[in-house]
């Protein structure tokens, strides 16, 4: 491993189509503006979550090329991952039943 | 030299992110570790909404308790979103230019990314200045305080990746970067698009998710 490391004078992704991912994310947040303005209810909280993760997802893989990467590299920054889903679990419970804290 | 001071250098290029540049490597780590930041200032947000029920957008004024209406910001916001996105595929156009060698792409893509991020950062400014002159401030209200946290931490993180675009841009056109050492702009895009994945979430949770109670 260097400091400096070297490359081939090539794209390491020459199969990523970046319009394409392009066209997906702003496809995608006006189908999260659709939801937010015409759906109500505990459907609209799961299509914008559903949504976001597509999104986040697009931009982990491809543009942060994460999906190429090494397993190693995938595992590690899975880990914060995994804390914070936990981490943003716990707080929502924490404030959802903080109202009830008189209990 | 003693022989067994030699460092074992099969073994230490054996590990499991042996392969990975460490710059990149130390990106990464920072981008996971920046996460739990973010994480916790969202947690907070999570709790006071969750707790504050139906009462969420809304600020205590003159005595009186007023409806926050986010519409006008909401639609700039929209247009950020957009600039954010376009900025994020601008920087990895520009980091697939420079490894093809297209070294004029490539600073013209970095330039584009760089006025994405300062076209965000002025409409969030505009944005904010709207919300100062309704009222709208960090001690207005929970709503405010976490508002003007959530989004002025991201945008500090915008700023921060402003400069560093405008430091990649000078090295580029210094000659610094070439196919062969493109590691430097592919540690920058890493943090640009960190930065646009966390507006994709702060999108969501504070834009398009109002609280009840007005027209928002």
């Amino acid at each position: 491993m260097t400091d400096a490391a070297t490359h081939e004078a090539h794209d390491d992704h020459p199969h990523v189509n970046y319009m394409a991912k392009f066209y997906w994310l702003v496809g995608l947040t006006a189908a999260e503006v659709g939801v937010a303005m015409y759906i109500e209810g505990g459907s609209k909280l799961f299509l914008l979550a559903f949504l976001s993760f597509w999104k986040a997802g697009i931009v982990l893989n491809h543009f942060m090329h994460l999906k190429t990467e090494n397993l190693a590299l995938k595992l590690a920054m899975a880990f914060p991952l995994v804390l914070i889903v936990v981490l943003f679990g716990l707080f929502t419970l924490d404030g959802y039943f903080l109202n009830y804290s008189a209990f | 030299m003693h022989a067994a001071a030699a460092p074992d250098l099969p073994r230490a290029m054996n590990h499991p992110f042996a392969g990975i540049d460490r710059k990149k490597l130390g990106m990464w780590i920072f981008l996971g570790s920046d996460a739990m930041g973010f994480t916790g200032l969202l947690g907070a947000y999570a709790v006071l909404r969750l707790s504050a029920r139906d009462h969420w957008q809304e600020m205590v004024r003159d005595g009186k308790v007023e409806f926050i209406n986010m519409e006008a910001s909401r639609n700039l916001t929209f247009l950020n979103t957009f600039l954010l996105i376009c900025s994020s595929v601008t920087m990895v156009l520009a980091l697939k230019n420079l490894r093809l060698g297209n070294m004029g792409k490539f600073k013209v893509f970095l330039a584009g990314t760089m006025l994405g991020g300062i076209g965000f950062l002025s409409l969030q400014a505009t944005e904010w200045t709207h919300l100062l002159h309704e009222g709208v401030t960090a001690p207005s209200g929970n709503f405010g305080g976490t508002f003007f946290m959530l989004t002025g931490y991201h945008g500090f993180h915008v700023f921060g990746g402003v400069c560093l675009l405008g430091w990649a841009l000078v090295r580029g056109m210094k000659g610094v970067y070439s196919p062969q050492n493109s590691v430097g702009i592919e540690v920058v895009g890493l943090y640009w698009h960190f930065v646009d994945l966390i507006w994709i979430l702060l999108f969501t949770l504070i834009y398009l998710l109002p609280g009840k109670g007005g027209p928002a």
